[in-house]
């Protein structure tokens, strides 16, 4: 690995809702080079733990660090550090593509980018609020992703995506992985392990390691069907 | 102003200016002139904030990924509405009040 690898690492994340505890001890680390699989079910907390991570949602508890350096979740944002890609669509609608693109990138070289990509540039002249939800969901994976931020949060990147879609969202996470750490969750669980490079699963609100698909099986994310 | 996406900034301004301008045509309707313009300042930022927070939410992680947190747009949106907004809306009133008349239905 290069030697200008950065680390995140977090730990003891914790939070509550009422009096259901939703994360209890979550703890991971993620470094550049590597893209760390989320996996756990419905209502576990994983899109709580990148609200947590990101800072729009308060933790009870959390440590984090990048880089060494202790990083409070309500700096997250203004350091940028870390983007995020929500689970539902935060494009404004009224704004065609090709606007959108100048607003993320003041390089015209980021610019050309994400403007040549050919899967943006068939799209450049559409309207937000007028692409399908594959074209959306890439746009937004293709803005996020190249942003400088060293950490990159995805939140269901492959769901409802058609497959030419999901091979060009792999093709480029595993490009992006030589500059960023990058964190994903997803229900589509073949997506996930064919782009990660390690993965943790949330049960009972602890995270534990995923060395394998049986692991899956074991932690009652799958059941033995899926074998 | 290198670093800073103003861009988006403007973006941000303008989806929200809407919701301001139409609670200051509001306000002019009812307190006049003056107290429309003090609104459009002050108040009408805020509830410019509040309907897209309850309209479009979800957008504002459109500006938190380039580093933009609501305390900086909404410093931001002041900004350009002191300096660009204030005028426009200024002879906004003066051209409803030359041909409306200038009603207003309180006086305060």
């Amino acid at each position: 690995m290069p030697q200008d690898n950065v680390k995140l690492i977090l730990n003891k994340a914790e939070k509550s809702f009422g009096n259901k505890e939703v994360l209890k001890d979550i703890s991971f680390t993620c470094e550049t080079g590597e893209i760390l699989g989320i996996f756990g079910r419905n209502g576990c907390g994983k899109s709580t733990l990148l609200k947590m991570i990101f800072g729009t949602l308060k933790a009870d508890h959390m440590e984090m660090s990048i880089d060494g350096v202790s990083v409070k979740p309500k700096n997250v944002i203004a350091s940028k550090q870390i983007a995020y890609l929500p689970q539902d669509s935060f494009l404004p609608k009224n704004v065609r593509v090709r606007d959108i693109i100048p607003m993320y990138f003041y390089s015209q070289e980021k610019q050309d980018a994400v403007f040549y990509n050919p899967g943006i540039a068939k799209i450049a002249a559409k309207y937000v609020g007028d692409l399908s939800l594959g074209e959306l969901r890439f746009l937004e994976i293709i803005l996020v992703g190249t942003l400088d931020h060293k950490f990159l949060l995805l939140d269901e990147p492959f769901s409802m995506i058609e497959p030419l879609y999901k091979d060009a969202i792999k093709e480029f996470l595993e490009t992006l992985k030589t500059s960023k750490g990058i964190i994903l969750t997803d229900h589509y669980f073949d997506d996930v392990l064919q782009t990660t490079t390690k993965n943790i699963v949330i049960s009972e609100g602890k995270s534990s390691e995923v060395l394998s698909k049986e692991d899956l099986i074991k932690m009652n994310y799958l059941s033995k069907n899926h074998m | 102003m290198y670093n800073t996406p103003t861009r988006a900034l403007w973006n941000f301004y303008k989806d929200i200016l809407l919701y301001i301008v139409a609670f200051t045509i509001l306000s002019k309707i009812v307190f006049g002139n003056l107290t429309a313009v003090l609104i459009f300042i002050t108040i009408g930022i805020f509830i410019g904030f509040l309907a897209f927070y309850l309209l479009k939410k979800q957008e504002f992680y459109f500006y938190y990924n380039l580093g933009l947190t609501k305390w900086k747009l909404f410093k931001a949106v002041f900004l350009i509405n002191l300096l660009i907004g204030t005028p426009i809306v200024i002879i906004t009133l003066m051209v409803v009040t030359m041909i409306f008349g200038d009603f207003k239905l309180l006086s305060i």
